[in-house]
């Protein structure tokens, strides 16, 4: 649905998309993450034609964001960040225009409308002036304007940005619920949005792609981590505990008065907690925790946008 | 075609919605009105028996009132245009909908024409009222009025391409004023630019071309320089509206 190749795209000296290649299968949802200014916006406003590359060939659908513009912006739904809407409009006049620009007419518009009020919950408010709705409703109608072409691609630029968390679950579950039968792109900085909305993800830093892959593989790269405090000598418990194999990264601290010692397996399936056990007790030391850790997303995360 | 239409519709009912409309409306027939009184009155003055010319002959460009007025609600009718889509980010989801460039420039143009141009109705009645009371020459009434449609559409264009520099109303206003009152003062200055550059500048002057209009004339070659002047800042507008897509 998406194929992004080499794209480049620099606002005077400065770079904000840095060679980035990826692509999207029909039928997936992918959430683009990074800390803010990793350039997720000014990819997705290439991808919508908004703003030509520097450089880099960018595919939707079949068609070239920059010689087929208008195909490629018939096929999308866009949602951009802080959903800019035209105050004075009522939510049903907006919504009839946005479905008028993107080609429905007669029957067929009034049919969508009604469908995009049911579907994004706005029959409540769809007489009301847009200036006087709330941030979470304003969301709703920038979704629905997204969806009433029925594309088949849809593009959310922080779709749950600044709403309160009754709403931000709202907004997860029609977005998963939408993501059942079309493709979406969707950006964000807040992991737990990717972890529980997306298939797939593709972290973003300073405008380069550093990780792509599925939610399972991307946590699943990294290997568990295992914790330990006994009461003992620091040297001593580097020095035992150095020992166990299969041990890729030690590091020792104190605790209170215990000391904890934090151990990488090599191996993503590897379970030291037996070895550390056993190495324990055979040292006769006191222990109060002996704990795993699959490492979260967020840990992911961290680790490659720190670099 | 029909996005056209749908996008000038928009434009159209945001004049009719938002305060700024009816203020410039308010202040433009306010202005006019006592215009048209204040020539009846002074025109029937004793000493004025002298002067041969037609009421209408001075209302339309022959009054300092004229220009200014049309200069400021052809600035303040355009100042949104592009500018409020610019700060409010509309222009976003506005040209990733499948519509052309010139879809947008021309629906926005004709809309900010059309309101303009529909303020110029109720001013019928000033004419309607004289007629029951004096002889009026009516080919000056109409004159008038079609040099007022072109130098409408010319002023509306000059705001339309200096709201799309910008994502400030006030900005736009104020330099689509001072621009404007720089064409109309294109008259004054050829009386002091080198010979060789009179010419140019008095085809280029509003004012020198408008002068027939308002004498019962309408003389092609001014409808020509309108016409041409109008087309050409358009397309500076979609130039221009292209062009904020590579910065």
């Amino acid at each position: 649905m998406v194929d992004v190749r080499d794209l480049v795209k620099r606002y005077g000296a400065v770079t904000a998309v840095d060679h980035v290649s990826f692509t999207v299968a029909k039928g997936e949802i992918v959430g683009l993450l990074g800390p803010n200014g990793a350039g997720k916006t000014t990819t997705m406003r290439i991808l919508t034609c908004f703003m030509p590359a520097t450089s880099g060939h960018a595919e939707v659908g079949g068609y070239d964001v920059f010689t087929q513009s208008l195909e490629v912006r018939r096929l999308i739904g866009y949602m951009p960040e802080h959903v800019p809407l035209y105050p004075e409009m009522r939510v049903i006049e907006y919504l009839r225009y946005r479905g008028r620009l993107k080609g429905l007419r007669g029957q067929a518009l009034d049919n969508r409308v009604k469908h995009v009020i049911e579907v994004c919950e706005l029959g409540a408010v769809w007489k009301r002036i847009i200036d006087q709705l709330s941030k979470g409703n304003r969301q709703r109608v920038g979704l629905a304007d997204a969806l009433i072409s029925d594309p088949a691609l849809l593009i959310l630029d922080e779709p749950t940005i600044g709403l309160d968390p009754n709403q931000v679950r709202k907004v997860r579950e029609l977005i998963q619920q939408i993501g059942k039968d079309r493709t979406v792109v969707l950006s964000t900085h807040i992991l737990s949005e990717v972890e529980m909305m997306c298939d797939r993800v593709i972290i973003m830093h300073q405008g380069k792609i550093v990780a792509q892959d599925t939610m399972d593989n991307l946590r699943g790269a990294a290997q568990r981590t295992f914790f330990c405090e006994v009461k003992a000598g620091v040297e001593e418990v580097e020095r035992v505990l150095g020992k166990i194999d299969g041990v890729a990264k030690l590091t020792v601290t104190t605790n209170e008065g215990w000391t904890r010692a934090e151990l990488r397996a090599k191996e993503r399936e590897m379970d030291l907690r037996e070895a550390i056990w056993a190495m324990v007790g055979e040292k006769g030391w006191k222990m109060r925790e002996l704990s795993s850790h699959a490492r979260s997303l967020e840990d992911v995360f961290v680790e490659v946008t720190a670099r | 075609m029909r996005n056209f239409w749908t996008l000038y519709t928009r434009e159209l009912s945001a004049l009719y919605l938002t305060p700024t409309g009816y203020v410039v409306m308010c202040v433009f027939l306010g202005v006019l009105g006592w215009v048209f009184w204040l020539l009846v009155r002074v025109l029937n003055l004793p000493e004025m028996v002298r002067i041969e010319q037609d009421v209408f002959g001075i209302m339309f460009g022959g009054t300092f009132f004229y220009w200014i007025v049309l200069a400021a609600v052809a600035s303040a009718l355009t100042m949104r245009l592009f500018a409020e889509e610019r700060r409010s980010g509309t222009i976003e989801v506005l040209m990733t909908a499948p519509v052309t460039d010139t879809q947008v420039v021309l629906s926005k143009y004709l809309a900010a024409l059309t309101f303009l141009l529909l303020m110029w109705v109720p001013t019928v009645i000033y004419v309607l009222v004289l007629g029951r009371y004096a002889t009026v020459d009516y080919g000056v009434v109409f004159s008038g009025y079609v040099g007022t449609v072109l130098l409408c559409g010319l002023l509306t264009a000059v705001g339309t391409l200096v709201s799309s520099f910008t994502r400030s109303q006030f900005v736009s206003f104020f330099v689509s004023f001072v621009v404007i009152l720089m064409l109309f003062s294109l008259n004054f200055m050829q009386n002091i630019v080198p010979p060789l550059w009179r010419k140019l500048y008095g085809y280029m002057s509003i004012l020198e071309q408008f002068k027939d209009f308002s004498q019962g004339a309408i003389d092609s070659r001014s409808v020509v320089y309108f016409v041409s002047m109008t087309l050409f800042l358009l397309f500076c507008t979609v130039k221009s509206v292209e062009s904020h897509k590579w910065r």
